[in-house]
């Protein structure tokens, strides 16, 4: 099925946020490795300026190791959507950011396989209904932001791609953050997952990921990560190196 | 001169052909391969990774080779399925990358002295109106060398991915290595040719075997000399593109060729479909154009083919 983008997704926004963090840090293209393996994050990749490698789905990561290594005078970003970090390609998500390859990732996460018309991912809500399980996707959700961390990424952040000033702050930490470095920013897909679950309109999708958005130590949102994967609720804004790792 | 394993010597070969980049999943068959290269990369400016599987391996080889660098990698004939997808990925992409194969072992085999060549046909990978990507297959630890350095200076001048393709046995046969390695990636001497000839020149009947199978053939051929039989060898030394015409030329008046593999039979299927269409008809010899026949010495699960064995084959075709 075909890969356009859905309307209102958002990714427009999130590759102009893309450009702008880079045009503002002054890095220049040509020393720019971008490197993507499809998905509607293939979509943010164009927005970026750079030398442009498209490779199989799954194995954009070890590609960009390979691209690091040789070139240690340039700086390499890689576009994944949440298929690609988290099932074909999430145990090279793993070990990238085990190994601590120079590498920094965005990673599109729509909580749905979009491409494909409505598969679920693995980071699709328990619950989530798809075209192909009216009845609700069984396992639970993957954290893919969470998952990084763990396996020992050096920077981590999540937003949300209607986050407007607090996307643009952290797309502009993301561009200089030490790598491996992963930005995981939390987009609507309203064709393949939306319609689905009861939401009338695109725009209706955005408030309801907006509501699940747990921004810093707001009081009211206490409570609410108690589990987050099962809640739905999800923190944003910088992960890790958190404020206390930092001071 | 150094004694070398045949894999030892592949990773040898490939820093004198230029190799800057490894990144390997490690093997039991290949993994010696693995350790040579990171203790070769450690001594110079190039980099060596250990990820996480093949397609990782292959990926970052790959993308070593898009930043100007030349990767390389190792792996079994086990894990070739997960490696294919990359390097036609490669083939598509124009990007150089070296990739060491050890066939992997017949099932039930436990022992020494045991290979399979079962990823000959799995191999032959191209993208339709092109040839496939070049596979070296070495028959000695020498020739491991030999075939890894000029598989990497190919994969860089022609920006493919190239192959070595070598069975168990030689990948582990312990033998001297001459290793003229000043890792400038320049060719010492004439590049390999695609085939070794031995007595075909007046041979009836010729074997075609590579790898360990071909050391065995050749000295079924010399026994079948000593007994009146004009034998001979053909033995690609490239296994793809196959080396069809010289194989004709070899062939001129053979009765008979022989297939001598560690499989079911994946080299003569492509002999067989191919001999006798690579020359225009009036080029071969009377003998081969009425009566030449094909046959097959197909050896997949005792994993070994020794002279003795090819002899009586070679007597009876004969």
């Amino acid at each position: 099925m075909s890969a356009t983008c859905a309307p209102a997704c958002g990714l427009d926004r999130l590759g102009r946020g893309i450009a702008a963090a880079l045009a503002d840090q002054g890095s220049g293209a040509a020393r720019r490795f971008v490197v993507t393996g499809g998905g509607c994050a293939a979509f943010v990749a164009g927005w970026v300026e750079g030398t442009l490698h498209r490779v199989p789905l799954g194995r954009s990561l070890p590609f960009a190791l390979g691209l690091a290594e040789a070139r240690p005078d340039r700086e390499v970003f890689v576009f994944l959507g949440d298929g690609e970090a988290a099932s074909v390609g999430g145990h090279h998500l793993l070990n990238a950011a085990r190994r601590g390859d120079r590498v920094r990732a965005l990673v599109v996460n729509n909580e749905v396989l979009g491409g494909t018309g409505g598969f679920p991912s693995p980071t699709t809500p328990r619950g989530g209904r798809t075209a192909i399980q009216p009845a609700g996707s069984k396992p639970r959700a993957l954290d893919v932001a969470e998952l990084a961390r763990a396996a020992g990424a050096a920077w981590v952040g999540r937003e949300t791609v209607t986050a407007g000033d607090a996307l643009a702050a952290l797309l502009r930490e993301f561009v200089g953050a030490p790598p491996f470095a992963l930005l995981e920013v939390r987009a609507p897909c309203y064709p393949a997952y939306g319609q689905w679950n009861g939401y009338a309109t695109p725009e209706a999708m955005h408030e309801a990921l907006e509501g699940r958005a747990i921004r810093g130590d707001d009081p009211s949102t206490r409570g609410r990560d108690s589990d987050a994967a099962e809640s739905g609720a999800f923190h944003v804004g910088r992960l890790w190196p958190t404020s206390e790792t930092r001071a | 001169m150094k004694l070398l394993l045949g894999n030892e010597a592949i990773a040898h070969g490939a820093i004198a052909g230029g190799v800057t980049f490894f990144a390997g999943y490690p093997l039991a068959q290949s993994s010696e391969i693995d350790a040579a290269l990171i203790a070769l990369l450690a001594g110079r400016e190039g980099a060596a990774v250990l990820v996480e599987d093949t397609s990782a391996a292959l990926g970052a080889a790959l993308g070593a080779g898009a930043g100007g660098g030349l990767g390389a990698t190792a792996l079994t004939g086990d894990v070739l399925g997960a490696a294919e997808e990359l390097v036609r990925f490669g083939i598509e992409s124009k990007l150089p990358a070296v990739i060491a194969v050890v066939g992997a072992r017949p099932e039930s085999s436990r022992g020494v002295e045991r290979a399979g060549q079962t990823e000959v046909r799995r191999l032959r990978i191209g993208l339709a109106g092109s040839g496939p990507a070049p596979v070296w297959t070495p028959a000695s630890a020498q020739e491991c060398f030999t075939l890894a350095r000029a598989a990497s200076i190919e994969a860089r001048e022609q920006s493919t991915p190239a192959l070595v393709y070598v069975d168990d046995v030689v990948a582990h046969l312990r033998e001297p290595v001459t290793t003229q390695d000043d890792g400038s990636g320049r060719e010492a001497g004439a590049p390999p040719g695609p085939a070794e000839l031995y007595r075909t020149r007046d041979a009836t009947v010729l074997v075609v075997a590579f790898g360990i199978v071909a050391r065995a053939a050749r000295t079924a051929v010399r026994l079948a000399r000593e007994q009146g039989i004009r034998a001979g060898l053909f033995r690609p030394v490239r296994l793809w593109p196959f080396p069809f015409a010289e194989l004709e030329e070899a062939a001129a008046r053979a009765r008979a060729l022989l297939v001598a593999e560690l499989n079911e039979g994946q080299l003569l299927e492509s002999i067989a479909a191919r001999v006798g269409t690579a020359r225009p008809a009036a080029a071969r010899s009377r003998a081969a154009r009425e009566h030449q026949t094909i046959l097959a010495l197909s050896e997949p699960s005792e994993g070994m083919l020794r002279p003795g064995r090819i002899l009586d084959s070679l007597l009876e075709a004969a």
